[in-house]
């Protein structure tokens, strides 16, 4: 599983960094403002991302809003989780309505926010099972259509 | 307005300055020699009282006398001791004093603290004040428990027109909505080493300087960010800027100079710490008449 992970705060990178690898996924890219989330997010295809609000350059909600409702991006289905020290009931309301996964408060307890992380993972995992299932039956659906062409045709 | 100024019998020259500054402001000025063996006649209707360089103990009897007075007015009370120390602080707000000016408080100073109290909304700025500091407070709290398992307890509060207190790496949040101003979190050097140590749940024995930063940048963003929410669709809702940091052995973060600061201090298993506060109510900007 590979994840993006975007605060500007070093404190936090580092804290959710080591809480990732305890929960077994290491391949893990961070970045410390929106516009580098963005950079990354077009040439990276990654199966969740981790996302402060309140950053430089590019803020998270503009990141989500790029992420869920870009043509450009490659990332709509990928569970966003945000996790942020804003408590206004009205920026969890626009994450939401984004398209934001699940939205954690700061202070953040370590086994609440593994949770989320967990779950949003299950959910991708099962999306991604889901699609290669739909692909199967989709390669399946042509072979029989190809395998009664060819019968009708002899 | 008027403002009753009860002075001991010694302070006769202090009082004329007193006065004369009041006058110059616009307030009607009262004014009677007490002891609190004599206790004279107060009037209705008064704006302020302002208890003037008595003694300890008999300050605090006149409090007890004003406070009977005055229980059910609101009329805010103003001491100007002859002398003061921390405790004394203390006990003369619990007496029921609402200010505790300081001695050599200059009497421009004074008409100031009347003034801010009074004609700003009615003292809506100490209700702001009020209406902050316990969600500061109890923000600040939950922050070091919950990010660093520090257990912190609330100390003091304190307002005070100068000398807000030194520290060593201070975070600085501009507060920006119908309550204006700013937020400061102040550490001593060995408490936000600590406190980062904490924060970062053991993995850096030994956090380099821009770590300490930026821990203490993040703890005045999780607390500014909790009282944040708490005011929402309340008269007090606010915006934050992102947190700059000051770095420097006893520092001192001084706002400006019309306001006062609150300054909250805790005591914490990672050492003392302290929050100021100050605020402004903004006042709505008057729209033209159309014609």
């Amino acid at each position: 599983m590979k994840v993006l992970l975007t605060d500007d705060s070093r404190t936090i990178r580092i804290l959710l960094h080591n809480l990732l690898d305890q929960l077994g996924i290491t391949d893990i890219h961070e970045c410390e403002n929106g516009r580098q989330a963005m950079d990354q997010l077009a040439s990276t295809q990654f199966d969740l991302i981790l996302l402060d609000i309140h950053m430089p350059e590019a803020d998270g909600l503009t990141v989500l809003e790029y992420v869920k409702c870009d043509p450009r991006s490659s990332h709509k289905e990928i569970p966003v989780v945000v996790i942020s020290s804003d408590t206004d009931y009205r920026q969890i309301e626009k994450a939401r309505d984004l398209g934001a996964y699940g939205y954690i408060k700061k202070p953040f307890r370590r086994d609440g926010l593994a949770a989320a992380i967990e779950a949003a993972a299950k959910i991708h995992e099962r999306s991604q099972r889901a699609s290669r299932v739909q692909s199967l039956v989709s390669e399946m659906t042509t072979g029989e259509e190809s395998a009664q062409t060819i019968i009708a045709t002899q | 307005m008027t403002v009753l100024i009860l002075h001991a019998k010694e302070s006769f020259d202090r009082v004329q300055e007193v006065c004369g500054k009041f006058a110059l402001a616009h307030y009607g000025v009262l004014v009677r020699e007490t002891m609190a063996s004599e206790w004279p006649p107060l009037p209705d209707g008064l704006s302020a009282v302002v208890v003037l360089e008595h003694p300890g103990l008999e300050l605090l009897a006149i409090l007890f006398e004003l406070r009977k007075q005055f229980a059910n007015c609101g009329t805010p009370i103003f001491v100007v001791p002859r002398s003061l120390n921390r405790n004394a602080r203390t006990r003369l707000l619990a007496a029921g004093a609402t200010f505790v000016c300081n001695p050599q408080e200059t009497p421009e100073r004074l008409v100031a603290e009347v003034q801010s109290c009074l004609d700003i909304k009615g003292s809506l700025t100490e209700n702001a004040a009020k209406n902050l500091i316990q969600p500061v407070s109890a923000a600040t709290i939950e922050a070091l428990q919950v990010m660093g398992g520090i257990k912190a307890r609330f100390k003091d509060l304190e307002r005070r027109w100068n000398d807000p207190g030194t520290g060593d790496v201070s975070a600085v949040i501009s507060l920006l909505g119908s309550v204006e101003r700013m937020l400061t979190v102040t550490f001593p050097e060995g408490t936000a080493r600590k406190l980062s140590i904490k924060f970062l749940g053991g993995l850096i024995d030994d956090p380099p300087e821009e770590m300490i930063v930026d821990c203490v940048a993040e703890m005045a963003n999780i607390v500014a960010g909790q009282v944040k929410g708490r005011m929402v669709d309340t008269d007090y809702e606010f915006d934050t800027s992102t947190p700059s940091v000051v770095i420097g052995q006893n520092h001192e973060i001084r706002h400006r100079r019309d306001l006062p600061a609150y300054v909250v201090s805790f005591e914490s298993e990672a050492g003392d710490f302290f929050i100021q506060l100050c605020i402004k109510e903004r006042k709505p900007i008057a729209t033209p008449k159309g014609g």
